[in-house]
């Protein structure tokens, strides 16, 4: 599900309330950075559990407005981290990269809608 | 009498009237009025006397007239007030102010005046005490009017009175308003009858007195001396006047102490006014003083007066109240003595110290006959005399008072006879007073009556013991332990002991007698049951005495004490053994009787032959059925009693014997006069005379009749049985050991083929004929019948003396004697050649079959099996035969094939057995093998047979399951592919999502021209394939059967103006117009609505595809029918290019598009109509198409479906708020995204929840209130949504909420994880609106 259809798909589930599903990117778009930031935070402390959290959540969050590709690559990091492994820096960098490009189409979206 | 019952009362209550109550009957407002008007016209006359101060008089009623009115109409009055002392005020020349205050102060005086006497004095009734009235003048004196001088000079003052003057204005006031108070108030109190004590009489003489002497004391102040005529005349004028007024003080006293407070008011009024007359005119005592002086020491002394008048008035008034109450009491108490004394049944008398009668009740006087005049003329010594004169010891009684009279504190009592033999009894006692005899209280009561009552049960009991002791019954007495409390003699005469020794014994028993243990425990029985119920008991009971036993016929007899309950028993035994032994006799003589007539079968005769002459016995008489009165007399008439055919035959017997001389005997018939044939058995004797002639013969006849016929009877039956016995190849027989002897029936001989006659019947003889073979197995039999002595059952061959050879069915018992030993046998054959015959035809049979063949009797034994079933199950027929049959049945089924065949052995049939099921049997190696078993009944003289026929079907199973294992195989391939299908279009989704998103990303990048279109191609391209990949996902769902429909009511119309709006951008797009008819009448029902809009759309989406101009239509028709369900047609009608007829046949295969040329023109994968036809068929309808070229097509697709109600929330209106449901939901959510879509959508459904952010508070908070869900994320700091979950179920048990989980989880196993901890429900996110509909609709609103 790309991110076309899972904004249509949440319009409809919200009764094509617009303004809704807005204010829903919006905070997504402030959401997703603070994920990211802990998720490295966790890296830094060893702390493997809050690590496989964030990223799980990212992941969750990503499905929900189909940024595939950050869906993807967050869990393939939760997953590593729930058989105890730490991610790879350029993993990381490579996240990051999708989340700027992801979130970059979904702002456009939410500035000025189709 | 009512004065008795009504008790004390507080004298005075009932007949004084309330005082004022005429004042309290009119209008408040006109009380108010007339007291005004009183008010200010005493005022203004009372104002004149006012000296200093015009306002302040030194004498002032209307203060008095004031407090009366408020106490007796009520203080609601004081506008009356008011009104009377402004209006005099006014009048006065007071300015409005001074006088509006004047005028408070004399209201406040009165008001609170009446408050504080109502409240604390009684009000009205103040002057009825001493305290009361001595309240009244301190409230009067000191409290309310020094109230109203104080407010009134105050206004004065502020009006400009010099303060020089304030002191004696302030004291003339109050002491004037004093006095009017304290003189006027009592007068008008206590005026009417509300002054007079209703024990007091009118003293009309003393009142005279008094008032005169008032007069003159009153007249006598104003007497003067005519000025000038002497030296000292104002000396003796004084003296004079003093004298006269003085005098007032002694009537004064007189008139409260007898007439109370209302003499004592109405003295001081009239004091009062002499001596303020007198002041004012100048005379009397004070005529030194000047006017105003003489009216203030006035004043004082007036008010000292008062209040020694008032107190001495209420004193007199309480003696009264006392004096009426012990009036009252006496009465009361009188009363009551009177009445008892009248009320009771004895005579009274009550004399005084002297012995003179003081009183007497009427009862005295009716029981000593005294004439009311003799009573009434109080002389004593007549009366004594009188009495004396009845008495039967006149002396005795006088010496007896005179002795009491001697001692005046003794009581005594003694009865006293009457000459006319009635008898009293007398009590005398001292009556006391202050513990001093005064007087004595005789008594008489008449007691003749119980007297005599007394006297005649003594008498009756005596009579009755009298009796008793007489009584030749035995007669005894027991209580509730069987304990013998009385006995008479009869009884000392059967028990042989005197009754000292048997009182205190039990029943039946003493030293010499015994009675029998069972009559002894019946007595007791009955004994009990009559203490118990309390009825009498009859019994028969016996006791053995030297004389043989005694029979006696008993009663127990209950005997009552007071309280109805049954203290003793009474034992009365008549002695019956008379009539019993007479019963016996009878009994006795009756039985004789009956033996009698059984001897009447046995007749004698004697026949005196030289005379011819016979005398018959009577019973042979009767037996012959002859003539009792003419019995036949010679030997022809005996003989032509006897049967025709007989007679003969008796005659030569008797002549042989007559001839030879010796006895004979002789069986023959007779004939009966009444056509009876009998048997008799006659013998006969010859007597001879030396001489050797005959001179007597003598015998007797017996009727044997019924023993001849009962042998004929057995001779009979014996015959039957042989030939039965012939007929069915049987005989009997029976061996003697210890002779070696045998019986055997006439069938059995004919069965041996030989001859009774010649066949010596031993053992040797019989084994002889058995076949050798047969030998050892037949002696065998009966040896073991014989060792432990028991029957025997034996088949054997044997070879009849013609050579044929039968097969026997030999069975016997052995006959037991009393020592053990066996002398005999006994038994039957059969012969069973042809069964066997039978038999062994039917074995061929069984061993041509080609299944293996069990049969089994009723009890499960086999009896039969051929060689398949050896060949089959490994067991030899031998190990078979005999063994139940459960012998082949796998252990584990054993049991409940017992009960199978039970159940058949009722309800036989020919049938298969265990029908639908894979039976198995078991072979000797224990192996199992699959069977098929049929089964028969066959109904045989041995009982039910069952045949079983089994088949074995390994080959057929195993052929069944190599079918059922391809099948699977093949299903399994099919399913693999279609894991496959799915798995790759996943697995090229993922990469084109890349490729898409990538798309549109460099849409966004400024790219030239070219680029961009570039792109485009790419984007298009990309969105193209993963249509088609996702249709081919969804078909390769459906043809594996793994699509499953939402099954929730929709609105079908709704949902196709959903669809058209959907599709009409795209429309317009081509200039196309979709219209929707929504005339089609179209009904809610039960289907997928994603589906039916996928349908929808594409055959929308074709239409407008391939209509280049014109309109598409839209109908949608609801058809109700009977059974519920509801039919749904949709119709897309477009104007389209039409499809050829020759194509619609293809129209619906998967991959085909009617014009290869067209995909690119019109684009689709050419899945659409496939996918749409098998959606259809699985909604249980059905997809058609009408079209012409170049007109346009109409696709139409009906749906059968239940009907159903559109629940409220299935069709909110857009932007709609749909209705708030009443389901309490937690979210528990970390991440504000998930947090904020979870509340939108719940939000959009209706429902509200509370929000907590980690695990942790999600436990506190089901903790603090209660939830029916709880939407639980899986992965939360603090605490994780398994631990909570586990948390919560440990502390609320069953009153868990329903937990749901929501994951991004998606990994094998989570959804398992969840359910383990103890969530009941699992939804996946990103959540849906139909999941979080679908799992909270579930739970339902309370």
């Amino acid at each position: 599900m790309n991110a076309d259809q899972a904004l249509r798909t949440l319009l409809s589930d919200l009764g094509d309330d617009r303004a809704a599903v807005v204010e829903l990117v919006n905070l997504f778009l402030t959401e997703g950075p603070t994920l990211l930031a802990s998720g490295r935070a966790a890296l830094k402390a060893k702390d493997i559990a809050s690590l496989q959290r964030a990223y799980h959540t990212l992941k969750g969050n990503a499905a929900q407005f189909g940024l595939e590709g950050v869906r993807e690559q967050a869990l393939a990091i939760e997953q590593a981290a729930r058989g105890g492994a730490f991610p790879k820096l350029d993993q990381l960098a490579a996240l990051d990269q999708s989340w700027a490009e992801a979130s970059a189409a979904l702002a456009a979206w939410a500035a000025n809608g189709r | 009498m009512p004065d008795l019952l009504r008790g004390t009362s507080a004298p005075g209550d009932a007949e004084v009237a309330r005082p004022g109550a005429a004042l309290s009957r009119l209008p408040t407002w006109l009380a108010a009025w007339i007291l005004a008007l009183v008010y200010f016209v005493t005022a203004r006359g009372f104002l004149l006397l006012a000296e200093i101060n015009p306002s302040a008089s030194p004498v002032w009623p209307p203060s008095g007239i004031a407090l009366a009115a408020l106490l007796l109409g009520g203080r609601k009055l004081w506008p009356g007030v008011f009104l009377g002392a402004l209006a005099a005020n006014l009048a006065n020349g007071s300015p409005l102010p001074v006088a509006i205050l004047i005028g408070a102060g004399n209201t406040l005086e009165a008001v609170a005046g009446a408050w504080l006497l109502e409240r604390f004095a009684a009000g009205a009734h103040a002057f009825r005490t001493v305290r009361n009235a001595a309240l009244f003048a301190l409230v009067a004196f000191f409290v309310a009017t020094p109230l109203s001088a104080t407010i009134g000079v105050g206004a004065l003052l502020a009006g400009g009175l010099p303060l020089a003057v304030v002191p004696q204005v302030w004291l003339n006031w109050w002491l004037g308003d004093a006095v009017g108070a304290l003189i006027v108030t009592p007068v008008l109190l206590l005026v009417g009858r509300a002054g007079r004590h209703p024990a007091i009489q009118r003293r009309w003489a003393e009142s005279v007195s008094v008032t005169l002497l008032m007069l003159v004391a009153g007249v006598g102040s104003y007497f003067q001396l005519p000025a000038g005529q002497h030296p000292d005349v104002s000396t003796l004028q004084a003296q004079f006047v003093l004298a006269a007024q003085y005098s007032l003080i002694p009537a004064l006293i007189w008139a409260a102490v007898r007439f109370g407070p209302r003499g004592a008011s109405w003295t001081m009024l009239w004091l009062t006014a002499v001596g303020i007359a007198t002041a004012m005119a100048g005379n009397g005592a004070l005529s030194i003083y000047s006017q105003q002086d003489r009216l203030v020491i006035l004043d004082v002394s007036i008010c000292a007066f008062a209040l020694i008048l008032f107190l001495l008035g209420g004193l007199v008034w309480e003696r009264w109240d006392a004096g009426v109450r012990v009036r009252d009491e006496r009465a009361r108490t009188a009363s009551i003595l009177a009445a008892t004394l009248e009320a009771t049944q004895d005579g009274i008398l009550i004399v005084d110290r002297a012995g003179r009668t003081s009183s007497a009740n009427a009862q005295f006087a009716k029981m000593w006959r005294i004439p009311p005049d003799l009573l009434a003329s109080g002389d004593d010594d007549r009366m004594l005399a009188h009495v004396l004169d009845q008495l039967e010891d006149p002396e005795a009684f006088r010496a007896r008072v005179q002795d009491l009279y001697a001692h005046p504190e003794a009581s005594s009592f003694e009865m006293l006879p009457f000459k006319d033999g009635r008898l009293f009894e007398r009590y005398s006692k001292p009556q006391v007073v202050d513990g001093r005899p005064v007087g004595r209280v005789w008594s008489f009561r008449d007691v003749t009556t119980r007297h005599q009552a007394e006297e005649a049960v003594k008498a009756t009991a005596a009579d009755y013991r009298t009796l008793a002791e007489n009584s030749p019954d035995l007669i005894s007495r027991f209580d509730r332990d069987h304990k013998r409390l009385y006995a008479n003699r009869a009884v000392e005469a059967v028990m042989g002991e005197s009754r000292t020794r048997l009182i205190g014994g039990q029943p039946g028993t003493s030293a010499h007698v015994e009675a029998p243990a069972a009559a002894r425990s019946a007595l007791i029985e009955a004994m009990d049951r009559v203490f118990a119920t309390g009825e009498l008991v009859r019994l028969s009971n016996e006791i053995p005495l030297a004389d043989g036993d005694h029979h006696y016929d008993s009663r127990v007899v209950p005997e009552l004490d007071a309280a109805g309950k049954v203290a003793t028993v009474l034992v009365l035994s008549h002695d019956i053994t008379d009539q019993v032994k007479a019963r016996r006799a009878a009994a006795d003589s009756q039985k004789r009787l009956q033996e009698a007539v059984a001897i009447a079968r046995l007749g004698s005769w004697e026949w005196d032959v030289p005379a011819n002459k016979i005398v018959w016995s009577p019973q042979l008489v009767a037996m012959f059925g002859a003539d009792p009165e003419h019995p036949p007399a010679d030997y022809a008439a005996y003989l032509a009693l006897l049967h025709p055919e007989d007679r003969a035959m008796v005659d030569a017997r008797v002549q042989k014997a007559y001839a030879d001389g010796k006895p004979y005997v002789v069986d023959h018939r007779i004939l009966r006069p009444d056509g009876a044939v009998r048997f008799i058995h006659s013998d006969g004797q010859v007597f001879q005379d030396p001489t050797g002639k005959v001179v007597r013969m003598a015998g007797t006849a017996q009727d044997v009749t019924e023993v001849v016929e009962a042998k004929r009877a057995l001779e009979k039956t014996v015959a039957r049985f042989n030939e039965a016995e012939a007929a069915t190849g049987r005989g009997t027989w029976e061996w003697d050991i210890l002779h070696d002897k045998a019986v055997w029936s006439e069938s059995m001989y004919l069965l041996f083929g030989v001859h009774p006659s010649t066949f010596v019947n031993n053992n040797e003889n019989f084994l002889a004929m058995i076949l050798p073979e047969d030998h050892a197995a037949l002696a065998k039999a009966m040896g073991d019948a014989l060792a432990s002595p028991g029957p025997f059952l034996q088949q054997y061959r044997l070879r009849r003396p013609d050579g044929s050879i039968r097969h026997i069915r030999g069975e016997g018992d052995c006959i037991v004697e009393a020592d053990g030993k066996v002398t005999r046998m006994f038994g039957s054959v059969q012969d069973v050649t042809e069964r066997v015959a039978q038999e062994r035809r039917f074995e061929g049979l069984l061993e041509g079959a080609p299944d293996a063949i069990v049969i089994a009797n009723d009890k499960g034994a086999i009896t039969i099996v051929n060689s398949q079933v050896e060949k089959l199950f490994g067991y030899a027929r031998g190990d078979l035969i005999g063994q139940p049959i459960e012998l082949l049945v796998p252990e584990a089924a054993r049991t409940r094939h017992v009960g199978h065949r039970t159940h058949y052995a009722a309800e036989r049939h020919a049938r298969p057995m265990g029908a639908g099921m894979e039976l198995k049997g078991r072979r000797k190696d224990g192996v199992e093998i699959p069977v098929e078993v049929s089964l028969s009944p066959v109904q045989t003289p041995e009982g039910l047979l069952v045949v079983s026929s089994i088949r074995d079907v390994t080959e057929r199973r195993k052929a069944q399951s190599a079918l059922r294992d391809a099948k699977e195989a093949a299903e399994r391939a099919a399913q693999a592919k279609a894991d496959f299908l799915a798995n790759m279009s996943h697995e090229i989704r993922t990469p084109l999502n890349a490729v898409l998103g990538m798309a549109q990303l460099l849409m966004g990048a400024r790219l030239d021209e070219h680029a961009q279109d570039l792109v485009r191609v790419i984007h298009t391209s990309g969105e193209h394939l993963l249509t088609v990949i996702n249709d081919i996902l969804d078909l390769s769902k459906m043809e594996s059967g793994n699509l499953e429909l939402a099954q929730a009511p929709l609105d079908p119309l709704g949902l196709a103006r959903d669809t058209v709006r959907m599709i009409s951008p795209r429309a317009a797009e081509r200039g196309l117009e979709v219209v929707l008819d929504p005339a089609g009448d179209p009904q809610p029902f039960v289907g997928d609505a994603g589906r039916l809009r996928q349908v929808l759309l594409n055959l929308l989406s074709n239409a407008v595809k391939f209509t280049d101009q014109g309109r598409v239509f839209v109908r949608v028709r609801g058809v109700r029918r009977a059974d519920g369900t509801v039919r749904t047609t949709f119709a897309v009608e477009d104007s389209g290019i039409g499809i050829p007829a020759e194509r619609l046949g293809q129209l619906f295969q998967p991959f085909r598009q009617l014009d290869a040329s067209n995909t690119r023109a019109h684009g689709g994968t050419g899945l659409g109509l496939a996918i749409s036809q098998r959606l259809v068929g699985l909604m249980g309808g059905q997809i058609t198409v009408e079209s012409a070229v170049g007109k346009g097509s109409t696709f139409t697709f009906t749906v059968d479906a239940p009907s159903a109600t559109l629940p409220a929330v299935a069709q909110p209106a857009l932007g709609a708020v749909p209705p708030a449901r009443n389901l309490r939901i937690l979210l528990a959510e970390d991440n504000p995204v998930n947090r904020k879509v979870a509340l939108a959508m719940m939000d959009r459904l209706g429902y509200r929840a509370d929000i907590v952010a980690n695990g942790q508070e999600a436990v506190e908070a089901v903790q603090a209130k209660p939830y029916d869900v709880v939407l639980m994320d899986v992965q939360m700091p603090v605490l994780d949504g398994l631990e909570a979950t586990r948390r919560i179920h440990a502390q609320k048990g069953a009153q868990s909420p329903f937990i749901v989980a929501m994951t991004a989880g998606a990994l094998p196993g989570d959804k398992e994880k969840c359910l383990a901890a103890g969530m009941d429900y699992y939804i996946a996110k990103p959540i849906r609106l139909e999941a979080l509909s679908e799992v909270l609709s579930g739970r339902g609103g309370p």
